[in-house]
């Protein structure tokens, strides 16, 4: 199928995808009132635009790929561009380059070669990145929650590459403590 | 073991260098730097395993939340389509 114009159907658009595009939004802004915002002008640019749909992609597709775009857009604007790395935050986790004790990996064991279906985990997940700094944040979920590239990372939130090395670094490391603290320690 | 200290990364440099390996960003110094980590540091390979795994599902947060957009909100989005 290469033309879905006929299930185009604005008028159900509401029923059938704002509770997926706030969930989606949601885990990815953790701002219900950003969230909101986002997914209604969602739905207002793609009312607007709605003569402009072709068919090639699906309605569904269609309006993820115009809420994926407000999402960076926000992240756009959040940045303020002149970023300042405290020089050291690895420090709870390196002395001299080598692990402090406290930041040595514990094994996970099972729990990571199974297929995660555990809400929990996923809850601690997300409860994990809200607590990363929001330009954290922002690195982390653009490229491993929406797949950007490196290279436009850096474009949309204006940093330099070295500077997205060390966020994208700290904000494995902090993560990865706070899930074995978090979620493993549950177990 | 002068060849030695010359090509040994700390666990810290070695932690970084998994990132920009996943962006293919590695020269071939850094290549063999972390792989000679790797097969060394069983700290640093269960630290890029477990990054592995977390990372690998972070983009299905969503389909686990069940958040759900607030009634009011629906309404006034659909009120604004009619106009």
């Amino acid at each position: 199928m290469n033309n879905h114009l006929a299930l185009f159907n604005p008028d159900k658009w509401v029923d059938n995808y704002a509770d997926a595009l706030y969930a989606y939004t949601m885990a990815r802004v953790n701002d219900m009132q950003l969230a909101e915002d986002i997914v209604q002008n969602t739905f207002l640019s793609a009312w607007k635009g709605r003569e402009t749909y072709k068919g090639q992609a699906s309605e569904k597709n269609w309006l993820y790929a115009i809420l994926k775009n407000k999402i960076v857009d926000h992240f756009r604007k959040e940045s303020t561009g002149s970023l300042t790395l405290d020089a050291g935050e690895e420090g709870q986790y390196f002395e001299d380059g080598h692990r402090t004790e406290a930041a040595a990996p514990k094994e996970w064991g099972q729990y990571t070669e199974q297929p995660v279906e555990k809400k929990e985990f996923y809850s601690v997940l997300e409860k994990c990145k809200q607590k990363l700094k929001d330009i954290q944040q922002a690195v982390f979920v653009m490229k491993y929650m929406e797949d950007a590239e490196a290279e436009d990372i850096c474009k949309v939130l204006n940093i330099t590459s070295s500077n997205y090395w060390v966020l994208i670094h700290r904000a494995k490391l902090q993560l990865r403590k706070c899930l074995e603290k978090n979620w493993i320690g549950i177990q | 073991m002068k060849w030695y200290r010359a090509i040994w990364l700390s666990c810290e440099q070695a932690t970084f260098l998994m990132s920009k390996k996943e962006e293919g960003k590695l020269v071939f110094k850094e290549k063999i730097q972390l792989r000679l980590h790797l097969r060394i540091c069983d700290f640093c390979t269960r630290f890029q395993r477990q990054v592995r795994f977390f990372t690998r599902h972070a983009a299905q947060v969503h389909e686990h939340s069940g958040a759900l957009l607030r009634e009011e909100k629906k309404e006034e989005i659909r009120g604004m389509m009619r106009e």
